[in-house]
């Protein structure tokens, strides 16, 4: 570590201060843009800080959170012969209360556990989940990790799990979910659909099998490819709305027939904020952080 | 992403100004730096409704989410003209097959476990209690008996041992 480092790690620590200012900011641009390797090393001081949140920390157990209890078969994988799924032994626990139980799969050793209505949950080694299981509601919340789950679906009582902000429930399927960070994750849908928002009442985007999704500061973006020839505009903000968190709306009626035509990747903003430029047509900021207002560029008018 | 010179006046907040001001010294460039404050601004909104959404400090978070949105933006400049598929797909494809990544991150968990836990006591109970706890360094310097540049000190020191230890490199190198 060299004195850039050191330099950075000041600064990580100085922007978890409450009384980080207006002049501390200022600095702190100064130095992020004498050099590239400030910004890199920036980058990675974050990226450490953020993964020492995902370390295997003691933590005070909470009430109704002893470790192992209720329902929970769990299957002990052989490291090498994890992606077999091989099962090498069984631990069976007695079905005790419905109140929330954690289950961790500790650093170098993943877990299989078969949950109490047969649905199975594969966790990746370090990966810590909080499994409450009861008459309505099927709950997980997964607080570190990775795990891939695949559920036995019950349209009375939804699979639900809740990590980083963000609540995923299964339309009949089998999934994955890897977070990154406080407020970045990854979710792929192997099979069937799954539903992601941020509470059980609102399916804000469904992925399908085969798709994968990002969520990077909360905001929830479907990685696809989709083709346009010559789509209405009104076509591809309804496409792309579809695959994404953060909505597209249309602000001026006379621009919902401009033709559009693209192969792109339906969570790359970027490049649907160039297609839309070329189109004359240019995305603007609403009071609403979850919409973005489509309008007529104003140097190109019709 | 453009903005309206009215939309721009209507603002009226020091934070956004303080966050404006701040990217225009990290970009160098009025159209990235604008760009860059609507992104953060869209992000804070976002942190405010959500339900964790008291952030103690507005100024620190909007900077870290600034610097992080213009991180992303430099990384994905870079690939794009390397010629590489966007990061997206990269991230969802490390996810799938990618054995190797796995094993890595793995492997830096322990290397990082075990650093912090040989980490003297101070920056081993101040990063504890600031990582894991939550606390502001105002309430651990009052929890250990310590000035607050002293806990700010005891973390940097904690951070910087567990960077090296992450990317598998010396303290002292």
């Amino acid at each position: 570590m060299n004195r850039i480092h050191h330099e950075a790690a000041h600064w990580s620590v100085e922007l978890l201060d409450e009384n980080f200012d207006g002049t501390q900011a200022d600095r702190f641009a100064r130095w992020l843009s004498e050099s590239p390797e400030h910004l890199q090393a920036f980058a990675s001081m974050q990226q450490t800080w953020d993964r020492s949140g995902q370390l295997n920390i003691p933590a005070p157990v909470e009430r109704g959170q002893q470790e192992g209890s209720v329902g929970i078969r769990t299957v002990v994988f052989d490291v090498l012969a994890a992606a077999a799924v091989a099962a090498v032994a069984w631990l069976l626990i007695n079905i005790g209360s419905p109140a929330a139980q954690v289950v961790k799969a500790d650093t170098g050793v993943p877990k299989h556990i078969v949950l109490p209505d047969g649905s199975q949950a594969k966790l990746r080694a370090s990966t810590e989940m909080v499994v409450k299981f009861g008459s309505e509601q099927r709950e997980i919340t997964l607080s570190r990790g990775e795990a891939q789950f695949d559920v036995v679906h019950d349209a009375r009582r939804p699979f639900s799990v809740k990590f980083a902000d963000s609540v995923a429930w299964d339309l009949g399927t089998r999934f994955s979910i890897r977070l990154r960070g406080e407020h970045e994750a990854d979710l792929i849908v192997q099979e069937g659909r799954v539903c992601l928002g941020r509470d059980l009442q609102h399916c804000e985007i469904e992925v399908a099998a085969g798709e994968d999704a990002h969520l990077d500061f909360g905001v929830w973006k479907v990685n696809t490819w989709l083709t346009f020839w010559g789509a209405p505009l009104s076509e591809f903000v309804a496409e792309i709305n579809r695959h994404n968190q953060r909505k597209l709306q249309i602000a001026d009626p006379t621009i919902a027939d401009i033709s559009v035509g693209a192969i792109i990747q339906s969570g790359d903003l970027d490049t649907i904020k160039i297609l839309l430029r070329k189109n004359r047509v240019r995305i603007k900021a609403s009071g609403n952080p979850d919409v973005l207002l489509l309008v007529r560029d104003p140097g190109h008018l019709p | 992403m453009a903005i309206d010179a009215d939309e721009k006046c209507n603002w009226g907040d020091e934070l956004l100004q303080k966050v404006y001001r701040f990217a225009l010294g990290l970009t160098k460039n009025k159209q990235d730096a604008e760009d860059l404050t609507v992104e953060t601004w869209l992000r804070l909104e976002r942190r405010a409704a959500a339900p964790q959404g008291s952030v103690e400090n507005q100024l620190a978070y909007a900077i870290k989410t600034a610097t992080n949105l213009w991180i992303d933006i430099c990384r994905r400049e870079r690939r794009k003209a390397d010629g590489q598929e966007s990061g997206r797909m990269q991230l969802s494809a490390a996810l799938q097959v990618d054995p190797d990544a796995e094993a890595i991150a793995e492997e830096e968990a322990e290397r990082m476990e075990i650093a912090r836990d040989h980490l003297p006591e101070r920056p081993r109970e101040v990063f504890r209690l600031v990582r894991h706890e939550g606390l502001t360094f105002v309430a651990v310097a009052a929890k250990l008996g310590i000035s607050v540049s002293t806990a700010k000190r005891a973390l940097r020191e904690a951070l910087v041992a567990l960077a090296a230890a992450r990317t598998d490199e010396g303290v002292g190198k």
